[in-house]
């Protein structure tokens, strides 16, 4: 059981961590949704087939959790203590440089079915097979989705949050 | 996968999505735009096949070229900008990313180890990608081309 929890903490807490952050825009929470998502990986009994799969369960488990939570009444009426929002994109410790955090901020105040695609497909770099897999939808929903969030966030960037 | 996405991305050409024509007016039509696309298919390869010869088109008009069934955007291909193979490279494994998510791509580069050249990956929001092999001694510092300008940024930060 230890051993499990190791490996799957080295192998995607950053990442799992990231997705979570850029869903609930405060640390402890995304925290909280990773530790729930390895919680039901260990209970889970369906068989993984392999680490693409692991991968994918895990992603996909992370993002329910967080819209649960997001969902929930009882976050609904409450606001993070000690993080504003406008530190959000400092907090969610990319593994690389990038250039601006104004367009990373623009994706995080997209709508959930916007958010989601373009957060993988531009910051965890995944492609559009492998984010239809791990959410569930066909290449070409995602595809749109990825069309129409850019022009989203291109009109934040120009005329600001909505 | 990236490769079978690119593959998958591939557009019928305008004349095959056209509906069958009842008439033998429609038929004729279609068949001079299947001669046409053909030629223009055939013109395509001629140039792709010339390789590192190409120089930028005059009216730079972003045209599309196949290699080993790997669609490539040919305005994007200079003296200095080759097509490359994909390597799938990853973000931990790049010198430099850019990630412009208003224009709907991203670029990974690497430092080469043989002599100034940089490996730049391309993914588009539509689901191309694309790699580039750039001989950096021949880019000019004030490039504004976009694959031109990141390989010297990434040989910079490498």
């Amino acid at each position: 059981m230890e051993q499990e929890w190791s490996y799957l903490a080295e192998e995607y807490r950053a990442m799992l961590y990231r997705i979570a952050f850029s869903n609930m825009k405060n640390r402890a929470d995304a925290e909280d949704a990773v530790q729930e998502a390895f919680l039901r990986y260990m209970k889970d009994e369906k068989p993984i087939q392999n680490k693409e799969h692991e991968k994918a369960w895990l992603i996909r488990t992370t993002i329910h959790i967080c819209l649960d939570i997001l969902k929930s009444g009882w976050y609904q009426r409450t606001v993070p203590w000690d993080e504003s929002f406008e530190s959000a994109a400092k907090n969610i410790y990319l593994p690389y440089q990038i250039k601006d955090d104004q367009t990373l901020e623009a994706v995080l105040c997209l709508p959930t079915h916007y958010r989601n695609p373009i957060y993988l497909f531009y910051y965890e770099d995944y492609s559009i097979h492998e984010i239809a897999g791990i959410l569930n939808e066909k290449e070409g929903t995602i595809k749109t989705r990825l069309r129409r969030g850019r022009e989203e966030v291109k009109k934040i960037l120009t005329e600001g949050r909505p | 996968m990236g490769v079978q996405e690119v593959q998958s991305a591939k557009e019928a050409p305008a004349y095959q999505k056209k509906k069958k024509a009842g008439s033998a007016e429609g038929f004729q039509e279609s068949l001079l735009q299947n001669l046409r696309s053909r030629e223009q298919e055939q013109e395509e390869a001629a140039d792709t096949a010339q390789g590192s010869n190409r120089t930028k088109r005059p009216s730079e008009t972003a045209r599309i070229g196949v290699t080993g069934g790997v669609r490539v955007n040919t305005a994007m291909l200079t003296e200095a900008v080759q097509t490359a193979k994909v390597q799938h490279m990853r973000y931990e494994e790049s010198d430099h990313v850019e990630i412009a998510v208003a224009e709907g791509y991203t670029l990974k580069g690497k430092h080469m180890e043989k002599g100034d050249r940089v490996y730049v990956e391309a993914k588009y929001d539509d689901g191309r990608l694309e790699a580039y092999q750039v001989d950096v001694e021949r880019i000019s510092q004030d490039t504004t081309h976009t694959i031109e300008r990141f390989a010297l940024e990434t040989m910079r930060e490498a």
